[in-house]
């Protein structure tokens, strides 16, 4: 025997990437990461532009767990709040209860829930959202914002677009909105999914941007990682993951962990048909409309929905309510979001167009906001979250019981075909890779 | 060989241990750990703290428990050399202790180990030996366990006295604010079975296993909480006078778990078996 022990490849180095790989080699599993990028952290990057305001792509913050478990607490600010409102002709509710203060909304609600249980389980999101919120707040809130998040008819998408609620009793929800007030701190609510929430658990902002999260990871994994190396195929043969094709070589590998959107794994497996049904899994292309203005508190929380159709975009974040750090004093930034297809005119709109059409429609929402407008940033995703079609629900219900190719495993938010935050991608990525590493 | 009793004043309220510890203002290197039991990192989130005693400390910590055992232990932990030993003595052990060196006789040779260096004596020398608030700080309990079974004659018998992980104190407090957790100090804490778990694996046998009071932990919890919770300074204030009676309550209150079985401290005795 030679005792040549050929290495698990792991492509991408995002969180997932790199939590799946800090595993393995800590169980003394030879381990390369292929990252096609020029740095480490993916979508979890930001970075501060000339005037202080700071730029995050993706996600804004982590739970102090999450930065206890990976060490790095110290380097975090507590964010000191969190909440979101639903603009809805011109007049702001909370979310929750302040929809639910509403007597059209609640009545509805309780009727969606009246004889309930004896009905057959929900066709598609369309039906779900009837049922549980009731025919008002799903045609007016809840209907149109996932249509505009997912670019397909709520008809379409699979209940499944709404993720399962563990623990979430409107006391639990009370409780730690109560927490929150008492202690300062933006205590998670309805952000893991994971692990249990509770008044110990709230958002951290790490210093200098989410990317240090995966930098810390990657700081663990010194030589390990190969950076604008684009996996270009993974060879399978006999049903089982063999080798990865890298600058034209190929690599004999062990097993494969791959944080590829699943439609494009299913373009990179080579030597197999099995993982051709990923092909059709869509994901929803997003811009991410920067915008920075003199004044703070301009919108009526951190997050602000709209639903109103006539709205070029679907939600408003005012970030530095909650973070004041990301702005000058001062002054602040509206991110907004726009769903659209790679290649349609939003996504090739030259950036200030962008802002002036965002511009164009803050202004019904906040009067006024123009004159304080002082220019935007625009990022672009063709991945911001997957799409939950009814067609491929099937598919999806396999995917998620392991891919079917041997050695093959498919990781992290995009990998998964999953819409989970921060924490979450932390946790399962543990949970899954550690059941499988025993095998390796 | 006598044993020195533990201050057991009661009436004034315990100062942090900001200057015996490197924890203060100086960063941690924290490393990444795993069950000394079952020898596996599988485990699941328990709590966040921090260090609340010297609340300038930026450091957050991440208690976990193992799947498979139930052993409760930071992760990632601060690196062996860390952390300087300190000699803390719950005010709550004075009668445990007391009891069970008269039970062994005047004549008996007992030794008191309050950190690991003490594990540095000569061995098969003990009738007993006594581990207060050790094992839950030491980097290594398994070697700990061992070396005191050296250190005891054949049919010698240990006291462990640690912090109890099924404690109703703890439940309570479990998600931040236990004062058992005393962050990031205490690196392994104990249930009954896992303390049993580690002993076999030593070569102790169990003699007995029960629950103490530890009044103590109550008032330093609330205290934990609010210093936490960044409460009026006059109502820390109030605490600390009133620091005497508080721990009049938390007596109360633990007379009664004591009798459930779920007391904040943990009291099993061992024995090392005649060969």
């Amino acid at each position: 025997m030679s005792g040549f022990r050929p290495p698990v490849a792991v492509v991408g180095a995002g969180l997932a990437g790199l939590v799946a790989a800090r595993m393995l080699h800590q169980r003394g599993i030879p381990v390369v990461v292929y990252e096609a990028g020029r740095h480490v952290a993916g979508l979890a990057r930001s970075f501060r532009d000339r005037d202080g305001f700071t730029h995050d792509f993706g996600a804004h913050f982590i739970t102090n767990r999450l930065a206890a478990a990976l060490g790095i607490g110290r380097y975090c600010r507590d964010v000191r709040r969190y909440g979101e409102a639903v603009l809805l002709r011109g007049k702001a509710y909370s979310y929750p209860f302040g929809l639910l203060r509403t007597p059209r909304f609640l009545l509805g609600a309780l009727a969606g829930r009246v004889g309930q249980r004896r009905r057959s389980p929900p066709a598609s999101a369309a039906e779900w959202y009837r049922r549980e919120y009731g025919t008002r707040l799903a045609e007016e809130v809840a209907i149109p914002l996932v249509e505009s998040w997912s670019g397909a008819p709520a008809t379409a998408l699979a209940p499944s677009v709404v993720p399962p609620q563990v623990d979430r009793g409107t006391a639990h929800v009370l409780r730690l909105k109560l927490a929150s007030r008492l202690t300062g701190r933006a205590v998670a609510n309805g952000y893991s999914r994971e692990k249990p929430e509770s008044p110990h658990v709230w958002h951290v902002y790490p210093e200098g941007s989410l990317g240090f999260v995966c930098e810390k990871l990657a700081g663990d994994l010194a030589g390990l990682i190969r950076l604008e190396s684009p996996v270009q195929a993974i060879l399978v043969e006999d049903g089982r993951a063999k080798g990865v094709r890298v600058a034209g070589q190929d690599q004999e590998v062990s097993a494969v962990f791959s944080t590829a959107p699943v439609h494009v794994l299913a373009k990179l497996v080579q030597g197999t048909q099995a993982l051709s049904p990923l092909a059709r899994f869509r994901y929803r292309p997003m811009a991410l409309i920067n915008m920075r203005f003199t004044g703070r508190g301009l919108l009526p929380d951190v997050v602000t929905w709209t639903p109103e159709r006539d709205l070029p975009f679907f939600r408003i974040t005012e970030a530095p309510l909650s973070m004041p750090w990301l702005a000058p004093e001062g002054k602040t930034m509206l991110t907004v979001d726009i769903g659209c297809e790679v290649g349609d005119p939003v996504w090739s709109m030259a950036d200030e167009a962008l802002g002036a059409l965002c511009l164009e429609g803050l202004e019904t929402v906040v009067p006024g906001i123009r004159r304080r407008y002082l220019g935007c940033g625009v990022l672009r995703t063709p991945v911001a979250h997957p799409v939950f079609l009814r067609e491929y629900e099937a598919e999806r219900l396999m995917l998620e019981a392991g891919l079917p190719v041997s050695g093959l495993h498919s990781i992290g938010r995009n990998g998964e075909f999953a819409h989970i935050l921060m924490e979450d991608v932390y946790w399962r990525t543990l949970r899954k890779v550690h059941q499988l590493a025993a095998a390796l | 060989m006598t044993v020195t009793a533990p201050d057991a004043s009661p009436s004034s309220p315990p100062e942090g241990n900001g200057p015996t510890s490197s924890v203060g203002g100086v960063p941690l290197v924290l490393l990444p750990s795993r069950c000394f039991v079952c020898n596996d990192d599988d485990a699941e989130p328990v709590a966040v703290g921090q260090d609340f005693d010297c609340s300038s400390s930026p450091e957050t910590f991440l208690a976990v428990r193992c799947r498979r055992c139930g052993l409760v232990y930071l992760n990632p932990a601060p690196a062996p050399s860390e952390l300087e030993p300190t000699h803390l003595l719950g005010r709550d052990l004075g009668r445990e202790i007391a009891r069970f060196c008269q039970r062994l006789g005047d004549s008996a040779r007992i030794l008191h180990v309050r950190g690991v260096e003490d594990l540095d004596h000569p061995r098969n020398a003990y009738d007993a030996v006594l581990l207060t608030n050790v094992l839950e700080r030491v980097d290594d309990p398994l070697s700990a366990l061992k070396a005191t079974k050296q250190l005891l004659q054949p049919d010698g018998l240990a006291l462990i006295i640690t912090p109890n992980t099924e404690a109703t104190v703890c439940r309570v407090f479990q998600g931040r604010h236990w004062s058992g957790y005393n962050f990031p100090r205490h690196r392994n804490l104990f249930c009954a079975q896992v303390l049993g778990q580690a002993a076999r694996m030593a070569g102790l046998e169990i003699v007995s296993v029960r629950t103490g009071g530890a009044a103590e932990a109550w008032v330093l919890s609330v205290r934990n909480t609010m210093t936490d919770w960044r409460l009026p300074h006059w109502a820390l204030a109030t605490l600390n006078r009133t620091w005497g009676a508080a721990l009049m309550a938390g007596k109360a209150i633990e007379w009664w778990q004591q009798l459930r079985g779920k007391g904040g401290l943990l009291l099993t005795t061992l024995r090392r078996p005649a060969e």
